[in-house]
């Protein structure tokens, strides 16, 4: 008999996180497809996600929760529809340190405001050691000009307590605030990895 | 007796002193005007000391003895056989269709208002809806979230807010006092729900509880559980 699976999806620019975020969680070593950067994101880091990433967190029993991270660029947005079933929420990381941070999550806002209108998610503030208060101010500003809601919480992606506790937010968030009927619920039972 | 009882009922006139013969020919003017009336009057005559107030006092200003006008009218009106003699308002004796029609219209349509209002009134309350998260959510007590989350995307009156979140009224209060001195919640009247719809909303408590048994359950997982 298949167990319950969950699904949580990590979204944002390059090199916001994402990749960290799973590998803190994951009990099952990440699936990659990070490929060396070829492009100005060079200057960035030395490799960046080209398809998705991959982790499993097992539950006690059955029960799994499937964490994915993708791409933050907009022509890989098709990628959602592969990670709808089952879906309980989104993870909007921002890199605190790029000059370019709080455009990059207006347009990965942009690019997925249907899918995150239907469902709860939070914007995580990552690398954010300096000017931390102005830039999580400029996020609160950037979601409310998208006419969304969500927390904006400063994180440490490498810190497996402070994914930990976004994700018990995300729940909190889908249980008080969205009912039990998440967009991916209706398709639970085709959800698979 | 309901709130539905009362509004139908039919709306009264006492005439304290006035003879039976016109107490008799006022019964017939409300006959003929009934069909141009959009509610029903009755004639009280005399109104005992005790009863319930009605809607509107004649008083015979001709009379020699004081009149005995029961506390609480709304309306009260003097009728004389000489109008301009006294205040403005003072209607003709004997009683004229014509303007016992224009006092009752006017009459009616306010009372009936000031019940609409009351009712409408009485089954309003504060509904409420987050306007945008607290920028320091780590500093806010953990159950304080759940009050923030259940009115991310709907408002909600307080006694909903605590029912979804089976957290104590007064606890709630404090959390959208504090919400509300930051200016992060709206404020908006709204319709008191019925019982029924209350109902439905408990029942669906069970449903949502499994998503905070997960988030127990990963926090458990990395040792951060209660």
């Amino acid at each position: 008999m298949m167990g319950e699976v969950h699904k949580i999806v990590f979204m944002g620019a390059p090199g916001s996180g994402k990749t960290t975020c799973i590998r803190a969680l994951s009990e099952i070593d990440p699936v990659s497809t990070d490929v060396p950067c070829t492009d100005e994101l060079r200057d960035l880091k030395e490799t960046t996600t080209v398809a998705l990433d991959y982790g499993e967190l097992q539950l006690d029993g059955e029960a799994r929760v499937l964490l994915y991270g993708l791409p933050g660029q907009e022509r890989f947005s098709y990628m959602f529809e592969v990670v709808r079933a089952g879906l309980l929420g989104a993870i909007v990381l921002v890199d605190a340190t790029s000059h370019d941070a709080v455009d990059e999550l207006s347009r990965t806002l942009a690019c997925h405001r249907g899918e995150l209108r239907k469902m709860p998610f939070i914007v995580a503030l990552n690398k954010s050691e300096q000017a931390a208060d102005a830039i999580a101010e400029r996020c609160r500003e950037v979601v409310r000009e998208h006419r969304l809601m969500a927390p904006v919480m400063t994180v440490d992606a490498r810190r497996r307590e402070d994914i930990a506790h976004l994700i018990e937010l995300l729940l909190v968030i889908l249980e008080f605030g969205f009912g039990f009927d998440p967009p991916g619920e209706q398709t639970r039972a085709e959800g698979n990895a | 007796m309901g709130r539905q009882d009362d509004s139908a009922r039919a709306l009264r006139i006492a005439c304290p002193n006035f003879s039976s013969e016109e107490l008799g020919a006022l019964r017939s003017i409300l006959g003929l005007l009934k069909p141009y009336l959009k509610h029903a009057w009755v004639v009280d005559g005399a109104v005992p000391e005790g009863a319930a107030p009605t809607d509107v006092c004649l008083i015979n200003v001709d009379h020699p003895g004081a009149p005995m006008v029961p506390p609480g009218h709304p309306r009260v009106i003097g009728c004389s056989s000489r109008p301009r003699s006294h205040a403005h308002g003072t209607l003709h004796r004997p009683l004229r269709p014509p303007e016992i029609l224009a006092l009752l219209s006017e009459a009616g349509n306010r009372v009936h208002g000031e019940r609409q209002y009351s009712d409408a009134t009485a089954s309003l309350e504060w509904s409420y809806r987050l306007a945008a998260w607290p920028r320091d959510l780590g500093d806010w007590p953990r159950s304080w979230w759940r009050v923030m989350a259940s009115i991310s995307a709907e408002a909600l009156p307080l006694a909903r807010i605590a029912e979804r979140t089976e957290l104590p009224s007064r606890y709630v209060e404090l959390c959208i006092e504090r919400l509300r001195a930051a200016g992060l919640v709206e404020r908006t009247p709204r319709v008191r729900e019925a019982a029924a719809a209350q109902a439905n909303a408990v029942a669906a408590q069970g449903e949502r509880r499994r998503w905070s048994a997960l988030a127990n359950r990963i926090l458990h997982r990395f040792g951060l559980g209660k």
